[in-house]
């Protein structure tokens, strides 16, 4: 196995220069160096060689030759990736801010290497290290929750997590079997999959009151998509609102927005969970209505007489 | 903005969800929160939007009030939109 294509990109970019500092090592060596097969390393060398300059005519190309008898690697032209890598200043800024930002987010990321490359970064940047330590990278995930993720990821352990939900106004323990963590808007997202819910879901980490590594393994289902932190994708609602609810079109993530000269208005709002919507819209008094689709127009309906009559049978 | 501090307090009960109303309550009997309370509306509204999962006991004005923002809903989604 050579791993995702992630981590084979990160190989063949770390590879020619390597080899152009180690030229004569034999591919078994080679591989060595990587952490994969003598197979695997060869595929590599096969791809780097059809890699090169624009024109891509043989001048261009990588060329490196590795099929002589000996199998040893040797680097005939490597095209400028032997060259130290140079940055500018605010190219250097954003990767240290970067760094930093990764640092803080939880993951089986090596934070051994995220340390060194940013002492070595901070150390090359010269006056781009002023700019970089003039931005202020604030974690939004509580250290020990980090640290638990960290293990139950590096590990391969099960989560069992006390979660804060927003969308149901309700704590919950659950066991989930992590996958990875993405940070989108300023907030990490734990992707797992939920033994409660029987699915994948993501969990934003500040929300995550506390959290406990198991001693099983994680098993999330393998053919999961990747996870999206928001749900971009969420089922369209057209909403109507009243002048003194007009704050929806500040709070929320609103689209299709059609201001009223009364003050009120339509808009639409991608949902991903029909039941934090219905209690959104039962707790504004008419203020807000769902226009549309008329199954969730009638789903609050319900709600609001069930609510309505359980006064009426309880005076 | 500083919260106001409580100058009533209501009796909810709760079947099931309102964590949010669990946490301000100062007491939890038999289901029924004791919640103090500055802002009636807030209350109201934080009440409504668990639907049948709650039912305020008292004060009889929030509880009106409760039963009027429910019928607004009721009423914004009957008919036609």
């Amino acid at each position: 196995m050579s791993g995702t294509a992630a981590e084979r990109l990160s190989r063949l970019l770390a590879l020619v220069p390597w080899l152009s500092n180690n030229s004569g090592v034999s591919i078994t060596e080679a591989a060595d160096h990587f952490g994969v097969s003598a197979d695997v390393l060869e595929r590599d060398l096969w791809l780097v060689v059809c890699c090169g300059l624009p024109g891509h005519g043989p001048d261009q190309l990588i060329d490196i030759q590795f099929w002589d008898d000996d199998e040893r690697i040797n680097v005939i032209d490597p095209q400028t990736l032997e060259r130290p890598l140079r940055l500018t200043m605010p190219e250097a800024t954003a990767l240290l801010v970067g760094l930093r930002i990764l640092a803080q987010v939880p993951g089986a990321h090596d934070r051994g290497a995220l340390a060194s490359a940013t002492a070595k970064l901070e150390a090359a940047a010269g006056t781009a290290l002023d700019a970089s330590e003039a931005v202020f990278v604030v974690a939004s995930t509580p250290e020990a929750i980090r640290l638990a993720v960290d293990e139950a990821l590096a590990r391969g352990r099960v989560l069992r997590l006390v979660y804060a939900g927003a969308t149901r106004d309700a704590i919950t323990e659950r066991d989930v079997d992590p996958r990875g963590v993405v940070h989108q808007d300023g907030f990490d997202y734990l992707d797992a999959w939920c033994r409660l819910a029987g699915a994948q879901r993501t969990f934003r980490l500040d929300r995550v009151v506390s959290a406990s590594v198991l001693p099983d393994p994680a098993v999330a289902p393998a053919d999961l998509a990747p996870a999206h932190a928001t749900p971009s994708v969420g089922m369209p609602v057209r909403l109507a609102y009243r002048e003194s609810a007009a704050w929806v079109v500040d709070a929320l993530d609103l689209e299709d927005v059609e201001r009223h000269p009364t003050g009120g208005g339509r808009a639409t709002l991608r949902v991903a969970d029909r039941a934090w919507l219905v209690r959104l819209v039962l707790g504004q008094g008419g203020r807000i209505s769902v226009v549309a689709p008329e199954d969730l127009r009638q789903e609050v309906a319900v709600a609001a007489r069930r609510a309505h009559e359980r006064y009426a049978e309880s005076p | 903005m500083a919260e106001a501090e409580p100058t009533a307090i209501a009796e909810v009960e709760v079947d099931s969800g309102g964590t949010r109303l669990r946490l301000r309550a100062e007491s939890i009997v038999s289901g029924v929160l004791r919640i103090p309370y500055a802002d009636e509306a807030q209350l109201v509204s934080d009440v409504a939007e668990l639907g049948a999962s709650a039912r305020v006991i008292a004060p009889s004005d929030v509880r009106d009030r409760v039963v009027e923002s429910l019928s607004a809903v009721l009423q914004a989604h009957e008919g036609s939109p």
